[in-house]
């Protein structure tokens, strides 16, 4: 073939190529020369065969994606098997394409599988990430909307995709964390289960009648709306510190209302502290004094007067 | 160049290709029939609308009952607050600077994690409490409409 003027350049890098990747030059020439020598009709059939075949692609995963929405899978899963359907119909509409004008296509693919590889290679960590994220997708450590905390990450969980996972903090940041750190971090969900304890700790003074406070405790959890009847609060005492004696309260409350549960248990429980006058106690020192420690040598301290 | 010289070339090529694309037309004919049938001329997010719309009024109802709403109640409002749910995050997905639409998403999850509460003892037992939680749900489902609409 007779590459002149500004195709001599692309032709020379393609005969490196191809002697690069082992194949027969002549062969390949012979390929293309049969391409430009194709008949009229054969031309238009290829154009024609594209065209429609492309809007056939089209039409048919507008009807797979719609299908497989109304099914149990989830959305980026839907969205990663539409695009893969949609690059292998591409392909096979191609490989139709390249037999009409005669292309013997083995050679094609062996180039095209060596090619494949080398980007394969190259993009090895996204296809990790990429495979975490199905993994992820298909076992559902967590589904959008749950407040979670992976490795030293928390925040609500805003969209799962097949390369990275986007939370959003509780400072309203977007964190976008790649699958493949999510999957070998350990994950802590706080939403999976419907109901959670919050445990709280409420310190009293030690002249404090215990039973009165525990009984004043219990009221002021149960007077909470969101606080659950079953299974019940549980009100103890935690242990007797330095300075105060320290009541643990466990309250039971649906995941959705932990904080408001906290806040009004907090609330509710000093109030009633308040109206029974149930002191809280300050830090507190007893100093005490030995009766039989050595007198120290008093000091004096010499003045103008005793001079 | 007269008519007839175009004819004479057009011709043969047309009966070279005409098979191939009847064969495409015949293809393509099918997929459209499929599409009309499945309703895929709707946008997803319409879809998710009229969903939303049509159980708005059911939650307004069940929320003036005295009884809480059985399991099976319970489990079907949640399955279809999943699909509205799937439907916007499939446009969301196409278009995924729509603040109002995302809104919409988050209102219709916390509207369904309202709606499973439902199904837990306490809940069950305790219709007032139950009846706060479907008001709730209405209510989000209602912001959410909103959001689409906008």
């Amino acid at each position: 073939m007779a590459a002149d003027g500004f195709l001599q350049i692309p032709y020379v890098y393609y005969v490196y190529l191809c002697l690069q990747m082992g194949y027969d030059c002549v062969e390949m020439e012979n390929n293309i020369e049969a391409v430009l020598d194709t008949p009229l009709q054969t031309v238009v059939l290829v154009v024609v065969s594209l065209t429609l075949g492309l809007l056939a692609i089209k039409l048919l995963l507008i009807l797979l994606k719609r299908l497989l929405l109304v099914s149990s899978l989830d959305n980026a899963i839907v969205r990663f098997v539409t695009t893969s359907i949609r690059v292998l119909l591409w392909v096979a509409l191609l490989l139709h394409c390249m037999q009409l004008l005669d292309i013997p296509l083995g050679s094609m693919i062996a180039l095209l599988s060596a090619i494949g590889v080398a980007i394969g290679l190259a993009i090895q960590d996204s296809i990790a990430n990429v495979a975490n994220g199905l993994v992820m997708i298909m076992t559902r450590p967590f589904k959008v909307g749950d407040y979670v905390r992976i490795g030293d990450d928390e925040g609500t969980i805003e969209e799962l995709r097949l390369m990275n996972t986007v939370l959003s903090t509780a400072e309203n940041k977007k964190l976008i964390l790649p699958n493949k750190t999510v999957f070998t971090s350990r994950i802590v969900n706080f939403n999976t289960n419907p109901i959670r304890r919050i445990e709280l700790f409420f310190s009293v003074d030690y002249s404090t009648d215990l039973d009165k406070a525990i009984a004043v405790t219990e009221k002021a959890c149960h007077s909470c709306q969101t606080v659950l009847s079953s299974p019940s609060p549980r009100v103890e005492l935690s242990r007797a510190a330095a300075s105060s004696l320290d009541i643990l309260v466990w309250v039971w409350c649906s995941s959705a209302e932990y904080w408001n549960t906290y806040f009004a248990v907090e609330r509710a429980v000093f109030d009633a502290y308040k109206a029974e006058k149930i002191e809280i106690p300050f830090d507190q020192v007893t100093v005490s004094m030995r009766k039989d420690s050595p007198s120290r040598r008093p000091r004096t301290v010499k003045t103008e007067a005793s001079k | 160049m007269n008519m007839e010289a175009i004819i004479d070339m057009v011709m043969p090529i047309w009966l070279y290709v005409r098979n191939t694309v009847y064969g495409w037309f015949v293809i393509i004919a099918v997929i459209l029939m499929f599409l009309l049938i499945f309703k895929c001329y709707r946008s997803p997010l319409s879809i998710a609308m009229d969903k939303l719309r049509k159980l708005h009024p059911v939650l307004v109802r069940l929320s003036s009952r005295k009884s809480v709403p059985s399991r099976k109640r319970i489990r079907h409002i949640h399955v279809l607050l999943v699909r509205c749910g799937r439907f916007v995050q499939a446009y969301l997905y196409d278009h995924p600077s729509e603040t109002a639409v995302s809104d919409a998403y988050r209102l219709i999850s916390s509207a369904d994690r309202a709606i499973l509460a439902l199904s837990l003892d306490s809940l069950q037992k305790n219709a007032q409490a139950s009846k706060k939680v479907i008001r709730n749900a209405a209510s989000l489902v209602s912001k959410a409409i909103d959001s689409i609409a906008r």
